[in-house]
Parts: structure tokens; sequence; C-alpha cells
């Protein structure tokens, strides 16, 4: 397959996740918010600054609004057109790297991203608040399954479908690990009392569809190192990092199965068994999470200039 | 000459005619709402299906729906066997013509056409002289434009050689008209054009460079922001090659490559969709960055095919034009089966001063415009357009000609509240390869605007599905309700 088109291929898979993703950040973050305040705060970001900072536009952000409000951050990482990690930013970026490789798509799943794109194009705010900020969330949540589905359901196992696939699982490897490294100060709870704050990790466990799998997997109530070894160590569920790792290893030995990526897969995937959760929990899990994070970074670097950009 | 009714290609004559009276009676028997439906049924299709082109210069490129009228033009396969005829005809002179001037030049040394106006012309390239291509094959793909006034008598307006573009309209026009209209296509016996893909990859094989048995074929598009994107993805997935860009291309030791995920593979074939001037910034226009440096020298030491040749562009110059019929006669030793519109070069002192006392008649074009940019449709302009006009003219002469304003044939149209009869032009597209060949149809092109002459996409222009009837019992009906 032609270099280039494959790295199109690759991140119009990688956008529709993050899509996907930055829509599940907006729900936790809604509903945190309606959570009662935490002790103290102790410092901590608030609900609606933390989807700046993870997102990386916290400058951009105050360069143009003065104060943090729930408002403000909802349609700026909804719909600004100047916000590159908005959801209409990223369906705006799937969209045109779809279309770069119509060609190489079924119809089924051009027609899914184009359309998703017409109906987000020209949405006001107005448009958004009318429809149901929640409502609107979801839609672009089960957009995001549509693709997959038809990703899934209708594309040839072939290159192309493999690179979408290691994609969608680079993506979704940080995602999670963005994710549970913002919140994870907020599960401890309130600091003086030393009781995990159940709530938050409800709603987080919710938002990344694995409410049930903890319930399932632990039968017990929500602690925080459980949850930990839920999104870290679980193959089994789908946006554990775990099965990310897993997923990219499965796309890229069926697309080369003499890649030279497989020893770093193989490495990496060791070490989120290999690590202790009583460890990690006690030594505190951001730097764990930010070393996952880079190197999740640098195996995206190497597919891409192994494989897709030749120049 | 403008004046005269236009011929309408069902009504002409009064009686519905022959191709449209099936259609005419189903027309009739359907209200206006359900044209309605239907017409905003094929809008939403074409958005759906992303089947847009980009607009230059507004906004710096906006994506835009082409007009679908839900109406076919229906040929019958009378029509349609003068129209083809005449095309393959035509095709086949200009194929010969660009393998005599880019070799032997017999039909210069002959006095039939100037040399200085081939020699000197922008379009002709040097480079290719003494450059034998497979099978003397330059205009793999010509969209000849055709234009009906009577019954029997169809004008060729151009002959587009370089990169013509449209196809993929008439081959989606048909999908979204069989989604649309099942049961008319079950009374009509239409002659199918959806092999066109396949006859162009046919054609594309063919010419590839000798002792290569099993060619790579590709499609090389200027990217995604040039007006014909879609079309360009649209053919590369229909053939099933590769959609490459330049920057995709490289040429080593005179092959070229393309770049791909395992490294680098050869290409015999390029169905190009870049102008000349863009191919090769080693060749021609070094500030290129759509093209491929060294394509050109690996192109004449017949290592890669370029399809449609380099330098074809001499062949469908306007100047040019006004020579086919015995450009035709050269080569062919037949008489042309489509007539050449009257053409006056404004270069002949005599033809300009003509031209100056007639402009509010005329059509003045271009020599090299394309696309309806930069005409003047005299009897639909204002008295301060032309003026302005005569003064680019004045200012230099030799970039135009002009041509008296046919009454182009109108065929039935959907527009807001009914039907009503626009002006048509029709497309076909001409393949030349081992073979010269053409499916049975074409791009029909409307001038949605009452009255208005100017068909081209550019300028506000819609399409239709262009209906070729098989002969055969279905077309004429049963004998004994023939009318």
């Amino acid at each position: 397959m032609l270099a280039r088109a494959a790295d199109n291929i690759f991140w119009m898979a990688r956008t529709v996740e993050r899509a996907e993703h930055i829509a599940r950040l907006m729900e936790v973050s809604m509903r945190s918010a309606m959570l009662p305040a935490q002790g103290g705060n102790g410092g901590r970001l608030s609900d609606w600054e933390t989807p700046l900072y993870m997102t990386g536009q916290v400058d951009d952000f105050f360069s143009r609004y003065e104060k943090v409000t729930e408002g403000r951050v909802l349609s700026y990482m909804i719909l600004d057109k100047h916000n590159p990690s908005s959801i209409r930013s990223a369906l705006g970026a799937a969209r045109e790297n779809a279309r770069a490789v119509r060609h190489l798509l079924t119809s089924e799943l051009w027609e899914i991203l184009n359309r998703t794109w017409l109906d987000t194009a020209d949405m006001t705010w107005n448009d958004v608040t009318r429809i149901g900020v929640p409502q609107h969330l979801e839609w672009v949540r089960f957009r995001s399954h549509l693709f997959r589905g038809a990703l899934f359901g209708s594309q040839r196992r072939a290159e192309g479908f493999h690179i979408a696939g290691f994609g969608m699982a680079v993506e979704r490897a940080d995602n999670t690990a963005r994710l549970l490294r913002a919140k994870w100060d907020s599960l401890q709870g309130d600091a003086t009392v030393r009781a995990p704050d159940f709530y938050r990790a409800g709603v987080l466990l919710e938002t990344l569809s694995a409410y049930k799998a903890y319930r399932e997997t632990f039968s017990a109530q929500l602690e925080p190192r459980r949850i930990a070894e839920l999104l870290i160590q679980r193959p089994d569920v789908p946006r554990s990092l775990a099965f990310c790792v897993r997923e990219m290893d499965v796309m890229l030995r069926a697309m080369d199965p003499d890649s030279p990526l497989l020893g770093d897969l193989g490495a990496l995937s060791r070490r989120l068994e290999g690590v202790q959760m009583v460890d990690l929990v006690r030594v505190g899990l951001h730097r764990f999470l930010d070393e996952i994070i880079a190197e999740v970074g640098r195996l995206s670097d190497r597919m891409r200039a192994h494989y897709l950009m030749v120049v | 000459m403008a004046k005269a009714k236009p011929f309408d290609e069902m009504h002409g004559g009064g009686d519905i005619r022959h191709p449209y009276r099936r259609y005419g009676a189903w027309l009739h028997s359907i209200d206006v709402e359900e044209l309605e439906r239907r017409h905003k049924a094929a809008d939403l299709l074409f958005r759906r299906l992303g089947i847009t082109f980009n607009v230059y210069g507004s906004d710096g490129g906006v994506e835009r729906l082409i007009p679908f009228d839900i109406v076919p033009r229906i040929l019958s396969s009378d029509e349609w066997s003068i129209v083809s005829r005449g095309v393959i005809q035509r095709v086949t002179a200009l194929n010969a013509f660009l393998d005599d001037v880019y070799n032997d030049q017999d039909i210069l040394r002959a006095g039939i056409v100037p040399a200085s106006l081939i020699l000197t012309n922008a379009a002709f390239r040097p480079e290719m002289l003494g450059m034998r291509v497979p099978e003397g094959a330059y205009a793999h793909v010509a969209g000849v434009d055709v234009v009906r006034v009577d019954p029997e008598t169809f004008y060729v307006l151009e002959d587009n050689a370089r990169t013509p573009s449209g196809v993929s309209y008439m081959l989606e026009n048909r999908q979204i008209m069989m989604r649309l209209f099942p049961d008319l296509f079950a009374q009509h016996c239409v002659a199918p054009v959806d092999h066109y893909p396949e006859l162009l990859l046919d054609t594309l094989r063919s010419v590839a460079p000798r002792g290569v048995d099993d060619p790579c074929v590709v499609l090389l598009t200027p990217g995604q922001f040039n007006s014909a994107y879609f079309e360009h993805a649209f053919l590369a997935e229909q053939m099933g090659i590769d959609l490459v860009e330049g920057q995709d291309l490289f040429v080593d030791d005179a092959t070229v490559f393309m770049r791909t995920t395992r490294g680098p593979k050869r290409v015999d074939v390029i169905y190009r969709r870049i102008d000349d001037d863009f191919i090769d910034p080693l060749a021609f226009n070094p500030t290129s960055m759509l093209g491929v440096p060294g394509l050109l020298a690996a192109y004449r030491l017949g290592r890669v095919s370029v399809c449609n040749a380099i330098g074809g562009g001499v062949a469908d110059d306007k100047a040019v034009y006004t020579y086919m019929p015995d450009i035709i006669r050269f080569y062919t030793g037949q008489e042309p089966i489509l007539k050449n519109v009257p053409t006056w070069c404004l270069s002949k002192p005599d033809d300009l001063a003509y031209v100056l006392e007639h402009l509010h008649e005329l059509v003045v074009k271009e020599v090299h415009g394309s696309g309806g940019y930069g005409m003047l449709v005299g009897p639909a302009a204002t008295k301060a357009e032309i003026e302005d006009f005569r003064l680019k003219i004045k200012a230099n002469p030799a970039l135009f000609i002009a041509q008296p304003t046919l009454a182009l044939s109108t065929c039935p149209t959907y527009v807001e509240g009914g039907i009503a009869p626009r002006h048509v032009d029709l497309r076909p597209f001409v393949l030349s390869g081992r073979k010269t060949v053409v499916v049975p149809g074409g791009l029909t092109r409307v001038a949605m605007r009452k009255g208005s002459l100017v068909v081209n996409s550019s300028q506000g222009g819609g399409t239709k599905d262009t209906w070729v009837l098989e002969s055969g019992i279905l077309e004429g009906g049963h004998a004994g309700t023939r009318g």
C-alpha cells in the first residue's frame, strides 16, 4: 500500500477514536461536576480545568477566555474550530483523511465518516444545547461505535485494516493512560478521611464503559487500587492499557509478522503485566503512566517512520 | 441564428420524438410533487456519497455538488451511431496527427496545417520529437464536446485531449438514476456504461512499456484540493489501482517507483490528471510541487508510459480546431461525420475585422481557455461587457477565436415547480490504446438557467444521465404501438 495512504488511514482511525475520547472526557467532567465538591480541593485542578490540561490546550483557552466555566469549556472542547483537540476538529480531520483514501475504504465506512462530518460541520452551540449536551456527546460516541462496526464488519483484512486497528489502539492507550492519570488523585477522596471517592470512581469507570467489568471482575467495592488494575492490566477490558497493547500486537503481527516493532511491543506488554499494583499505588501512579504514555508515543513514531513516512 | 427557436430533443417537431415516447408518457403520468420528492432524494444521495467538486477561487476551495437533473437525456441507437462513429473518427485522426507532428511532420510539409501554428504553439513539446509512443496513442482519454442544433446535425465544439474530466458523473448519474427510477429502466433498454473503468484499465494496460506483461498502473492526481479529486479517487477505486501524488513517486535509474509501506515499487503506466506544465519540475515548470522530477527522461526512454501523452495539448488547441476537418481527411481519407463550428481566427486581420463588428451575435473564446472561463457570449452580454471584451481582443487578437452562437438543442429539465427546456451538450469519452472505443453515452451537461448557453459546472451548469437506447423491441415498443 502507498505509504501516504497508509498514513491517512492511520490518522483517520486515530482521530475518530480521539473524538470519542473527548466525548467521554466531557461526559466524565459533566458528571463529576455534579458531585459535591471535595473538601479543601487540595490545590487540585477543577473538573473543568482537567480537560484543558489533558489536551494541552490550556494556554490557548486562556488566551481567549478569562475564566473557566462549564459552558465555555464544553463549547470549546465540542465545537471550537480553532481548537485542534475539539470533537469537531477531530471529526473534520477524520473525514479529510478518509477523503484522501476513500477509494481504499468500503462505501459504508466512507459514508459514515462523511455523514458524521456533515451533521457536525455547521452545528452551533445553540444547536447542541437544543439537542442537549449529554445527548450530543452520546451521539458522538455512537458514531464512533458505528465507524468501528463498519471497519470490522466491512473492510477487507489487509494492510489498511491493520493500520487502522493499530492507530485506534495507540490512540486509545494514550487516552486511557491520560484519563486515569488526570483523575487518579480525585479518586483518593478527602485527604483527611483517606477514604476513596466512590462516586468519582464510579463516574470514571462508567465513562470508560468499564463499570460492569469492574463489578464482574471483582464483585467488590470500588477501590482505586483495583480500578488501576482493571484499567492497566486486564486484557479483557476494551479500554484497558493491556487490551490496547495486545490489539497493537495483533494488528502489527497480521500486517508484518517480522516487524521490528514487535520486540518493543513485547517489552511494553511485559512491563504492564509485571508491575505490582500495591507498589504502584504507594509510590504514585503518575510516573508510571507518564512512562507508559511516552513509550506508546515512541511506538507510534516508530510505526510511522517504518511503514508510513518513507520520505 | 440564435433567434430561431432551438430544437427540443423531446418535443422537437410537435409530437413527442421517438426516443422519448415511453419516457414522455411516464413523465406526463407523474405529478410535480413526486418529481420534487425524487429530485430531493437524488440531492441527498449525492451529498451523502460525497460526490462533490471543488470550486477554485472562492474561499480557497469549497466543496460543491454539481446540480443533477433527474430527467434523462435520451438518444436513439441511430442517433448514437452518428455521434459514436463521429467521435471515434475524430479521435483516430487526433492520434495520427499527434504522432505525425512529433515525428515525420507530413501534414506540415503538405501545407495542410501551417507549421508555425504547431511549432510555436505553447502546448507543443519539442521534448516529444522523435519519440514513438506505444500503439501510437497520445490522447488515451478524449472528451469530445458535441452539441446538436437539429435532428440530423451535430457539431463538435471542442476536442479535449489533455485531461478531460466528468466521466465519474456519467457513471454516478447512472447509479443514482437506477436507484431512483428502477421502473423506468425496466421499461427502457438503456445501454450500460458501467464497464467504462474496465475499458479504461484495459486501455492503460495496452500501452505499457514493451516487455512488461503485468504492468503496475497508477493514477496521478494533483491532490485532494483539486476540483476533480472526487473523480480521481473514484476511478482509482473502480480500477483497483493506487491513487498517487507526485510526492509518492520518484525516479531512480530512469525507472519510476512509488513509495509503499514495504519500500519502493516499480510503476509502469501513469494515468495522469496533472497538466504537462506541472508533471516534471526538471523538464517543465521548475516550481511545480505536484510533479515527479525526472519523469520525462524515464518516459522518453520508454521505461514508463504517461497517459495522456505529454504534448497532446497541441491537438485540442482552439486554433488547431479550425483545421480539424482537413486533419480528418488527411489521415482517414474520409469526410468528417461530425461538423466543425465555423470559426474565426482573430489572428487573421479579415476575421478580426468581421468579429469586432459582430461581437453582439458571436461567442468569443480564449484560444487556451477552458472551463467556460474568459468567454463572451455576445447575445447574452451587456453593452459594457461587450466593450470590455473588445478592448481585450484588440490588445492581443491572436489569443482569441470566435464562433457563431449556436442554437444548442434543449432537453426537458426539472426546475423549480415543473419541467422546462434547458440547453444541453454531450461529452462522450473516447479511449485509445490498442483500440479506439467509446461507451454508449457520455456526460450531458445542462445550463440550469433559462436561456443560458454555458453548461460548464464551474459556471453553474448541471448534469443529466444520458441514455442510449439499444435497438430492439423495447426501444420502439411493440410494432402495433409504434408512432
